[in-house]
């Protein structure tokens, strides 16, 4: 069963449940999932093995969220560049594997959606 | 019985987000403070007109910029008669920011920050949350950058790398501050309770590190508002 929680301000967070048996959960889902990329949020979905990545795209067709394949445990930051750098930069990454994609079932995913972000 | 002057007001405003389609819900507006949203939420520009004018006392403000030399901001201003001038703004500690904090503590509900809290309890190991809950706080190191995160409660999270020899202690990178939807301008408090911020943090650090710096302020450690 996948889920979709959404970080709210006023009355707490709001989740909400699905599976492909109730058809009816999972179109008003793909609304929402399709309705919160428009804005801006992100959709950070947790992965069978516990880690966490961020949906790129969601096909409402087949329900299925398009995220970036890469290997969370590799260690993809250039440590030569990660010491030069000033206080006000951020992590090199590599630039590899940057064009695979892969696909997850909504149905199989527990997804927390955040807002866009003001800084701070 | 609402529990305080703002429960109503927080109710209503649930209501209202429901009719205007914002997943994420409407801030509260708390007279006297600066509610900055991100521009592109539908409501941005009706909280806008909300903010408290600046008293026209006939100086204008030209330029402010932080001195690393002084370790202060620095403004120039222009008085009536058209003589520029300029001031330091003393910036020693952080107390201003706390004491706002606590006033924008009204924004919240106790209620939205335990579900808050039960969300982040599935997201950490049960030592980690318990160390959430003793101190505000907890550490988490990125697979991916091998950068270390102290997250903490309304404070900005501290990026940390370890020190270039062994027995070296862990640099400070900078301090991340960032708030979904909105925050409340010279203050910690964010438009969304203390844990959700938090989680905002975790959750962005982990799905996606690169995106997590890019929208975050990145402050520096020395400066009162980094917290630290």
């Amino acid at each position: 069963m996948g889920s979709l929680s959404c970080l709210n301000v006023s009355g707490g967070d709001i989740e909400i449940t699905f599976d492909t048996q109730s058809a009816a959960e999972a179109i008003r889902a793909k609304r929402m999932i399709k309705d919160m990329l428009r804005r801006g949020y992100a959709l950070l979905i947790e992965q069978e093995d516990g880690t966490h990545t961020r949906a790129l795209d969601f096909d409402e067709k087949v329900g299925k969220y398009i995220v970036a394949d890469f290997d969370p445990t590799i260690e993809e930051t250039d440590g030569k560049q990660i010491e030069t750098q000033t206080e006000t930069s951020e992590p090199t990454l590599k630039k590899t594997s940057r064009s695979r994609r892969k696909q997850i079932p909504m149905e199989k995913a527990k997804t927390v959606a955040v807002a866009p972000s003001a800084g701070g | 019985m609402p529990a305080d002057k703002f429960d109503e007001h927080r109710w209503l405003m649930d209501k209202l987000s429901q009719h205007v389609n914002e997943w994420c819900g409407l801030p509260i507006q708390i007279q006297g403070e600066t509610l900055i949203l991100e521009p592109r939420h539908p409501a941005a520009k009706v909280y806008q007109s909300f903010a408290p004018k600046p008293e026209d006392e006939g100086e204008k403000i030209i330029n402010t910029f932080y001195s690393h030399r002084d370790r202060c901001d620095v403004v120039i201003w222009e008085e009536r008669d058209g003589k520029r001038d300029w001031g330091r703004i003393p910036a020693l500690n952080h107390i201003s920011h706390d004491l706002s904090t606590v006033g924008c503590s009204a924004a919240w509900s106790l209620e939205a920050e335990l579900k808050a809290q039960k969300t982040l309890k599935k997201l950490v190991k049960p030592h980690i949350w318990e160390m959430y809950m003793l101190t505000g706080m907890f550490l988490e190191t990125s697979a991916r950058s091998g950068v270390t995160y102290i997250f903490r409660r309304l404070k900005p999270t501290v990026a940390l790398r370890p020190g270039k020899t062994e027995n070296s202690s862990m640099r400070i990178l900078c301090c991340l501050c960032l708030h979904p939807i909105g925050y409340y301008a010279e203050s910690w408090a964010g438009a969304m309770v203390p844990t959700d911020d938090v989680m905002a943090h975790l959750l962005l650090m982990r799905g996606d590190e690169k995106m997590f710096w890019k929208r975050a302020n990145q402050i520096a450690p020395h400066r009162p508002n980094a917290g630290l």
